[in-house]
């Protein structure tokens, strides 16, 4: 059954202007990193500490799900080097979401959802707001790394 | 730029939720016991009876060179359509291959069979193709130039199951073009030079879709009796009638171990095992794809006891079959729209050829999951009730006196195994 939402080769070439057209629609602030793409390695955020050292490549997607006035939020922390576990997520469908990536280099997530969205995030720190508003499991994806970091439950 | 209409969707099912879990498991305990201390002490589905004869007007229609040649040219057209898309279409996600191999051929075939018999048989291309060869050659495209050796049986049809299961749920390629060209191909080159050889009884024993989809079609209402005539059967009566060819528990075996795998290799559980091992994910995942298709098949060889596990195995096919519509049913209704309307644009340039482009996927399922969890489950637990029924009323048949209660008992008791293995993964996140 997963075949067709197994890893699908980045669509630059020929489905750009739908990731772009995706972006537009659902993804407010997909791309615009409200400036942490420059942020400096000290500049924490509460709940993740990404202390990028040799000693410790396990690192973990933290997903804190607090209720704040952008909707739920889900720390994503790829710094380090590690593979991050997997964490399970529920959301309220058509609830916004925020989706937040610490990461040492620019990269792109996929998110499993209906239709498929791509999630280009740069180096350092960067929001990304999705709205998921069919009930399901959407998986988030990182196809450089192959492994599943967020299964958001939409209830 | 272009922007495809339909995306190709991504999203699952939500686990079903522990109650209903439970609930159904009980359910199929209880109904288990029922059948067990209620049901008939002689066997009543034997040699197909009880039937009666389909209304003769559809006895003539079906049985008219027209009918057959009719659905031979659809299957043929429709290959040949795909062969399109197939060569010349963009490596994309949406390019309708991709969700005709997987969707609406695979999955499809499991309610056309069940409602319409042995729809892949009559559909077949290379079941016409080796027609038309046998045609031209003047030759009999029954007759190769050695006869199928019966002691096979369905085994080739069995690896040919896994070689599709492995292309779908193993292969990293699998949403790529490419795999998917080489694997039709291989399938027709080794369809047709077995044909050759063995003439088209090889085409029954080795083509997977063929033989899985005539395994299916025994639960449909369509038969034929000793004479070939049309006939109509309740869905127990005719799967009594499946041959207990050698390789018959093979080729369930595949289908249930395939099925539950692709639901475990789902759960986070498994996910995070193939990151710990040291070992590829290739063959980390094929073994494990054997894996699961092995222990159905040796448990229930176990749980057989003294009566041969073929003459059983056909029991297994509606448990197959409820756990089949509890795991596909969203993908396959919703996956399914979606291709339709990607087949309407077979290159993925923005053509309607069949003048559907405006119509979009209904997602009115997945807008209601607690009703699809109560279809999952209850699909799950028919299917663990006939097959309960389907086993016993050959064990009373098979067994002999002294031991029929024990051979009840291991029947069962391995079926109540299965059925909450297959809840349970279906509860996993």
């Amino acid at each position: 059954m997963p075949a067709l939402r197994h890893p699908v080769r980045p669509r630059r070439t020929a489905l750009g202007g739908v990731a772009a057209a995706l972006c537009a629609v659902l993804l407010a602030g997909c791309g615009s990193d409200d400036g942490s793409a420059a942020a400096e390695p000290g500049d924490e955020s509460p709940s993740s500490s990404p202390s990028p050292t040799a000693e410790s490549p396990e690192t973990t997607a933290t997903p804190s799900p607090t209720n704040e006035a952008s909707g739920q939020q889900v720390e994503v922390d790829l710094t380090g080097g590690g593979t991050p576990d997997a964490q399970s997520v529920e959301v309220t469908s058509g609830e916004p979401v925020t989706l937040v990536v610490e990461a040492d280099t620019a990269g792109e997530l996929h998110v499993h959802s209906t239709p498929e969205q791509d999630l280009d995030y740069p180096a350092g720190r960067s929001e990304h707001q999705l709205t998921l508003d069919r009930p399901g499991v959407v998986d988030v994806e990182s196809h450089d790394l192959g492994v599943v970091l967020v299964r958001f439950e939409v209830r | 730029m272009f922007v495809p209409q339909h995306g190709l969707g991504g999203s699952q099912d939500l686990p079903l939720p522990f109650p209903l879990v439970v609930g159904g498991a009980v359910a199929a305990l209880v109904a288990s016991f029922a059948v067990l201390a209620l049901a008939w002490q002689r066997p009543r589905y034997v040699d197909g009876r009880p039937q009666r004869p389909a209304p003769p007007w559809l006895g003539r229609l079906v049985d008219h060179p027209a009918w057959a040649w009719t659905w031979r040219v659809v299957g043929l057209v429709f290959f040949g359509f795909l062969v399109w898309p197939l060569v010349w279409g963009p490596d994309l996600v949406t390019n309708p291959v991709l969700g005709t191999f997987y969707v609406l051929v695979w999955v499809g075939l499991v309610p056309a069979s069940l409602v319409g018999g042995r729809v892949v048989r009559a559909l077949s291309p290379v079941r016409t193709l080796n027609l038309l060869l046998a045609t031209l050659l003047r030759s009999d495209p029954a007759q190769g130039v050695a006869t199928y050796p019966a002691r096979w049986g369905y085994w080739p049809a069995a690896v040919g199951l896994y070689a599709f299961t492995w292309q779908e749920l193993v292969n990293p390629q699998s949403a790529y073009l490419g795999s998917v060209r080489v694997w039709l191909a291989a399938y027709v080159a080794v369809m047709l030079v077995g044909a050759a050889i063995y003439g088209d009884t090889w085409l029954s024993r080795a083509d997977p879709f063929e033989a899985w989809s005539d395994l299916l079609a025994r639960l449909s209402p369509w038969g034929r009796d000793a004479d070939g005539a049309l006939v109509v059967r309740s869905p127990l009566a005719n799967l009594a009638t499946a041959t207990p060819r050698p390789g018959l528990l093979a080729v369930v075996a595949v289908m249930f171990g395939s099925t539950a795998f692709d639901s475990f290799g789902d759960t986070l559980l498994w996910q995070r095992v193939r990151l710990d091992l040291p070992v590829p994910d290739v063959p980390l995942d094929s073994l494990a794809l054997l894996s699961f298709c092995l222990v159905v098949g040796v448990s229930f060889a176990l749980a057989s006891g003294r009566i041969p596990a073929r003459r059983l195995a056909h029991a297994l096919v509606p448990i197959v079959v409820g756990y089949l519509v509890a795991h596909y049913l969203t993908y396959f209704v919703e996956q399914g729209q979606s291709t339709l309307l990607q087949l309407s644009d077979p290159l993925v340039r923005g053509d309607d050829l069949l003048g559907i482009g405006d119509a979009t996927v209904n997602y009115w399922l997945s807008f209601h999951p607690t009703l699809l969890a109560w279809v999952k489950v209850l699909a799950i637990v028919t299917g663990h009730v006939v097959g309960a029924i389907a086993s016993h009323d050959r064990v009373v048949a098979l067994a002999p006196e002294r031991r029929r209660v024990s051979s009840q008992l291991a029947m069962v008791g391995i079926m109540v195994v299965y059925t909450a293995t297959g809840l349970s993964l279906l509860m996993a996140g």
